[in-house]
């Protein structure tokens, strides 16, 4: 039901808060006006039911990404046992 | 950068696995540590990567409430079912709740009987509906948490604009927080933490489950949907459980801001207000539970605009939906389970979409173990 995809916009229409995406293969037309800023074509973001639910940040994507690479999660600190 | 492939990455995984294997604390195989997997989508996503068999035997992942198909109760099921039968409308919802069963069948049965319910992928398919069949009313049934509420509150928002009279939406919207403090005030919950649903926290963000740790001393993590976001949110969370721990932390930053989407819950807020309680399937009245259109939009609500039954239906007596939600119960340990309980005909909440617990289970480990029976006799 929250099943919600990474997408690329394609295109933009600021004036009908719509952007074009490509789901497999497929364009449709999802609606951008729950995001907090305007998009422009390249962007990535999560989309559910039609709509833009939130933008996708490379950055922190790379971080994690990075941080996985270096087989640690977050800290690797001894720990107790519980 | 996909998104999607990076985080698939088949020698990460088998590291990350290594590494949960030996970070795991010694437990007891009859006292296993167990995380709630507080999301449908994650359980959906940890059944299909596998990582049930792959993981530690003394790690016991419990699926959560977090199917929102699966918690509508049946009364509003009927509901649905009552407005669909009106000649004049024309039901829409999302494929699953199609399905689900109420007291006289589903949407999907009404509609075999001649309604007019049709599956829809997007609210504003509904509203377009609305448009070009100005003569019938269309009525949108919505179900879903927070990543859901902001696309309907929005396409209503937009039904006023446009001035369409004939749509309305019978509105089923369920919240993640108060359904948490319902499942962690039940008496046998054994949770030692949770994975914090990653799509709902796009909307509300990390800082509403403060109360996990703060109440309860938990720790959550808030995870993606792929295989190495959810190893490396198992990860994070046994690193929390074995230093001592318990914050919220947040896995899936590529998506999740501290405060969410202000955007989408300041159109939450305006269209929607909680409601005082809402009936859960397998868990009852929960408080603050639900949401319902405000005043402002009451032309818009299928409750203001036409009389429903609105009875609450009991759970199905034989159904153990409550335990298995707060883990004290596998959905195996049900007598309906995989006999009078299947997809294909769900006596209770959790196997009715394919993000239940009890649905999880019977796609991903029931079949196995029928095969494995008639293979070895
Ligand atoms: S198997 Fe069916 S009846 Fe039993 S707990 Fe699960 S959903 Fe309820």
């Amino acid at each position: 039901m929250c099943l919600a995809l990474p997408v690329q916009i394609v295109a933009t229409d600021p004036e009908r808060s719509a952007a074009l995406v490509e789901i497999e293969g497929v364009q449709r037309e999802i609606c951008t006006m729950l995001l907090d800023t305007d998009s422009t074509p390249g962007d990535w973001v999560i989309v559910h039911v039609g709509f833009a639910l939130c933008r996708l940040h490379e950055d922190a994507a790379r971080e994690t990404l990075a941080l996985l690479a270096e087989g640690r999660a977050r800290s690797q600190a001894p720990g107790k046992k519980l | 950068m996909k998104y999607i492939d990076e985080f698939r990455d088949p020698k990460l995984a088998a590291s990350l696995l290594a590494d949960i294997h030996a970070r795991m604390p010694d437990r007891p195989p009859d006292n296993p540590l167990k995380l709630m997997e507080v999301c449908g989508g994650h359980t959906h996503a940890i059944h299909r990567a596998g990582l049930p068999s792959l993981l530690p035997d003394s790690l016991e992942l419990v699926h959560g409430p977090g199917c929102p198909v699966c918690v509508t109760p049946t009364g509003r099921i009927d509901d649905a079912v009552v407005l669909a039968s009106e000649e004049k409308s024309i039901l829409c919802t999302f494929g699953d709740a199609a399905r689900a069963p109420g007291s006289k069948g589903s949407l999907l049965d009404a509609k075999a009987t001649g309604a007019d319910v049709r599956v829809v992928y997007s609210p504003l398919d509904a509203l377009a509906l609305a448009e070009t069949h100005p003569d019938r009313e269309v009525v949108f049934f919505a179900v879903g948490f927070e990543t859901t509420a902001p696309a309907v509150a929005a396409t209503i928002v937009r039904a006023r604009r446009q001035g369409i009279p004939n749509f309305s939406v019978l509105s089923n919207h369920v919240l993640v927080v108060p359904g948490l403090k319902a499942i962690l005030a039940r008496p046998g919950s054994k949770l030692e933490g949770f994975i914090g649903p990653g799509h709902v926290s796009c909307t509300i963000g990390s800082e509403p489950y403060r109360f996990i740790p703060e109440e309860h001393g938990l720790p959550i993590v808030i995870s993606g949907f792929e295989p190495l976001d959810l190893l490396q949110a198992l990860l994070m969370l046994l690193d929390q459980l074995t230093q001592g721990r318990c914050e919220v932390e947040n896995q899936y930053q590529r998506a999740v801001q501290p405060h969410g989407n202000p955007t989408a819950k300041a159109i939450i807020s305006q269209v929607f207000r909680a409601r005082p309680h809402f009936a859960w399937r397998g868990l009852g009245p929960v408080p603050g539970g639900g949401l319902r259109l405000r005043d402002e939009f009451a032309a818009f609500d299928a409750e203001e605009r036409f009389s429903l039954p609105g009875k609450s239906v009991p759970d199905p007596k034989a159904c153990r939906c409550g335990e298995v939600l707060v883990g004290a119960k596998k959905p195996w340990e049900c007598g309906a389970f995989a006999t009078r309980c299947t997809p294909e005909n769900p006596l209770g909440a959790c196997m009715v979409s394919s993000e239940g617990a009890c649905a999880a289970s019977y796609a991903y480990e029931h079949r196995r173990q029928v095969s494995w029976e008639k293979a070895t006799g």
